[in-house]
């Protein structure tokens, strides 16, 4: 799940009032029962317990009202083997199950991972609760809308990478399977089942490489807002971390992001949340790297980015001239560092200011636990 | 159990001696209950667990619902043998009179041993059931692989991987290599987003555009993926897996030389149309001065006249360098357009619309529709 810092507080004194009511006002002519999600891939929390689901190769966004709001009851103890757990609950045998992505919903400490059954390709959420026990969500007492993607015959962008509840709306990243093409999506609120969202969107642009410009495909990203202006801080398949500002975002407009960290290049950011601590925020991004392996056991491994490198809008430190991480030290230039916690780490998700829940590649098994943050 | 058949009359019922089952009963004689399976008759995989007692009372005091929540649950189903510490099938519990029912969340897969496990003070019972084994064990077939054409630009984006049905997804950066002519596997060749169809049949392969844009960090710290001049083979691993579990068998293998890179963006100016005769169902051809994306081929052209778009087929051959398109009807005489899809694009990205990638150094480029036509008359 994303973090929309400046609307923690707000969120939070909703869910007080009443977080079920918040989560029911963010669909209009909702299903109930079984979404039968035809695939499942990238997942994230809304507010009360409005979990939202990418079907990755159906070009849409399944936005669930899971009635999970808490109270916190988090993991008791570490889950050894995450993947003998799902099969045996799911009948699979073991090497018959592929986690896509894992959600924390922050209400209810409950831990959502997007689970395909491979012998019939079913596409399930699971639920890891306190006591380490996964069962399929139970589609019982919970609504659901689904809202297709526009997809235009000149640009075919249905694979969805990444979805976010942004305060306002939801956003959701596609890339093409056809022509070298990506665009993020803007759904407005309510999400209205059967519809099809407002094409709000755009192709980005990056002139982070010197003289040459080309289209970015976006990966993951995390909303963000600065002085009143929404933003998209992104990690793309060839660039660093850049952001671009989401009013921009207008049918077939041209954005230009704005490269502003590089972690080191042959690493790929997956996900990405935003937590404060001491009164500074910071940006978590955990990648996997394919080259060398300097810090940490594992290709899997994290950091944190001071905000203020993410919100920076000096000229002289933007886009060629981004700050870059010092691949041969754990820490700097300052504001950067390597979060040890995360090294192994093949999906994480924030469960607190303090905590992080971290999917952890251990070798030949995957365990799941509560991590610190630093 | 006959009460079970009359409120169940679509399902088939299957005794326990009849099909599938040991059942070992170390209780008291005689049993006080005991266990069978029940499937649905449409559906041999939607198979139901349900304990007979023989008196309702039996299950005074043991909520269904404790059962549900359970991992470890005094009466429920395990994939193969129970063992300590392995989880139970996740489904839910229910009680109908004298029977307690467990259904699991999901139907159980084909050909495998699933036991049930009932222990109360005073009986222990065990019972097995084999699902019937899966239907056509055959082996995928990877079908084609696009572009068909041994020439590849040195700045080549993409593959399409055609296979006969759909594959196991997530794997498929362990499946898929970039072998150089020396037999060195080049180094993290492969974009890692996976780009299937809805139908899960064909597989975008890019090679990583960081390495081969021009300028792009990767490019610039681990060089291109392509070297012109070079010799390559991709090679698709035979053991990936069909998403039912079979492999495909053999290595699959394309071998291709790189040669001049592409830079320029396309255009329609060097394009051949070549029209049908009036009154014929023969193809309209448009053939191309170099191979085409072969995806963007099938969806962003189509033809034109007097009364809208003309319904047909399209075919498309010789390594992408020809577009062919049947109508449904004969032609009419007359002027028609082969509306083209700027989005087009060559084999390194170029279209028709922009080049891949864009020197800021020179003039903006002009913007170009979204389609534009090319007019031809059937005569």
């Amino acid at each position: 799940m994303r973090t929309f810092p400046s609307l923690l507080l707000g969120v939070a004194l909703a869910a007080t009032f009443s977080s079920q009511l918040l989560a029911a006002s963010h669909l209009k002519d909702a299903a109930t029962g079984d979404p039968k999600l035809r695939s499942v891939g990238a997942m994230s929390f809304g507010p009360g317990g409005l979990l939202l689901v990418a079907e990755p190769r159906h070009a849409a966004i399944v936005a669930i009202e899971t009635g999970d709001t808490g109270p916190v009851q988090k993991l008791k103890q570490r889950v050894e083997n995450v993947n003998a757990l799902l099969s045996a609950r799911l009948g699979a045998p073991e090497a018959g199950i592929q986690i896509v992505d894992m959600a924390v919903n922050q209400a209810s400490g409950k831990i959502y991972l997007s689970v395909t059954r491979k012998a019939d390709n079913a596409a399930l959420i699971v639920v890891v609760t306190a006591d380490g026990q996964a069962t399929p969500l139970n589609y019982e007492k919970t609504k659901h809308a689904r809202v297709s993607l526009p997809i235009s015959d000149t640009a075919k962008v249905g694979n969805v990478s990444d979805v976010a509840f942004a305060g306002d709306r939801v956003l959701a990243a596609g890339a093409s399977n056809e022509e070298f093409s990506s665009k993020i999506f803007t759904l407005s609120l309510p999400l209205t089942h059967g519809g099809s969202a407002m094409p709000l969107s755009a192709e980005t642009y990056h002139v982070a490489h010197g003289k040459w410009e080309t289209k970015a495909p976006i990966t993951s990203f995390v909303p963000m807002e600065e002085n009143g202006k929404h933003y998209v801080v992104g990690s793309f398949a060839c660039t660093p971390i850049a952001k671009f500002e989401l009013d921009d975002l207008k049918p077939n407009a041209q954005v230009k992001g704005t490269s502003v960290v590089e972690l080191g290049s042959g690493n790929r950011p997956l996900d990405m949340f935003t937590y404060e601590k001491d009164g500074k925020q910071w940006l978590v991004t955990h990648t996997m790297r394919f080259h060398q392996n300097l810090f940490g056991p594992s290709k899997y491994w994290g950091a944190r980015v001071d905000m203020s490198h993410i919100k920076v809008r000096d000229e002289a430190k933007i886009n060629q001239k981004a700050v870059r991480r010092d691949v041969k030290q754990p820490k700097g230039p300052d504001g950067i560092e390597i979060v040890e916690s995360l090294f192994g780490a093949v999906h994480v998700d924030k469960l607190s200011n303090t905590e992080v829940v971290v999917l952890r590649d251990m070798g030949a098994t995957l365990a799941l636990e509560i991590a610190l943050l630093p | 159990m006959k009460a079970a058949r009359a409120t169940q009359p679509r399902r088939l019922l299957v005794t326990l001696a009849a099909t599938f089952l040991v059942q070992l009963a170390q209780a008291a004689t005689p049993p006080s209950v005991a266990l069978r399976f029940e499937a649905a008759a449409t559906d041999p995989l939607q198979t139901e667990l349900i304990a007979d007692a023989l008196d309702r009372d039996f299950w005074r005091d043991q909520p269904a619902d404790e059962l549900t929540r359970s991992a470890q649950p005094w009466f429920g189903l395990w994939l193969g043998e129970v063992k300590p510490g392995i989880a139970a099938l996740a489904g839910t519990y229910s009680l109908r009179g004298s029977q307690l029912r467990f259904r699991p969340s999901l139907p159980l897969l084909p050909g495998q041993t699933y036991t049930a496990r009932l222990e109360r003070p005073g009986v222990s019972l065990r019972a097995e059931h084999r699902t019937p084994a899966p239907a056509g064990a055959a082996a995928p077939k990877l079908l084609v692989i696009y572009p068909t054409g041994d020439r590849l630009p040195a700045n080549h984006l993409k593959f399409y991987l055609v296979f006969s049905e759909p594959m196991e997804s997530v794997v498929f950066l362990n499946y898929c290599r970039l072998v150089d002519a020396r037999g060195r596997e080049v180094e993290a060749p492969f974009r890692e987003t996976e780009l299937w169809s809805p139908d899960g049949r064909r597989l975008t392969l890019w090679f990583h555009p960081g390495r081969q844009k021009t300028g792009v960090n990767l490019n610039v710290e681990f060089g291109p993926v392509l070297r012109e001049g070079g010799d390559y083979r991709l090679v698709i691993d035979g053991h990936w897996p069909s998403a039912r579990g079979v492999p495909l068998g053999a290595n699959v293998t394309k071998s291709f030389r790189a040669i001049e890179p592409l830079h320029d963006q396309l255009t329609t100016r060097s394009w051949q149309v070549h029209a049908p005769a009036a009154g014929t169902r023969d193809p309209l051809r448009v053939v191309f001065p170099q191979p085409l994306d072969w995806a963007t081929l099938h969806r962003l052209l189509r033809v034109t006249g007097k009364a809208g778009d003309i319904a047909g087929a399209i075919t498309v051959t010789r390594g992408e360098q020809e577009w062919q398109f049947v109508p449904e009807k004969a032609w009419a005489a007359g002027p028609h357009e082969l509306r083209v899809g700027t989005a087009i694009e060559d084999h390194a990205g170029n279209s028709l619309a922009r080049p891949f990638e864009v020197n800021l150094q020179q003039r903006a480029l002009p913007v170009v529709a979204s389609e534009i036509g090319l007019p031809f008359v059937v005569r």
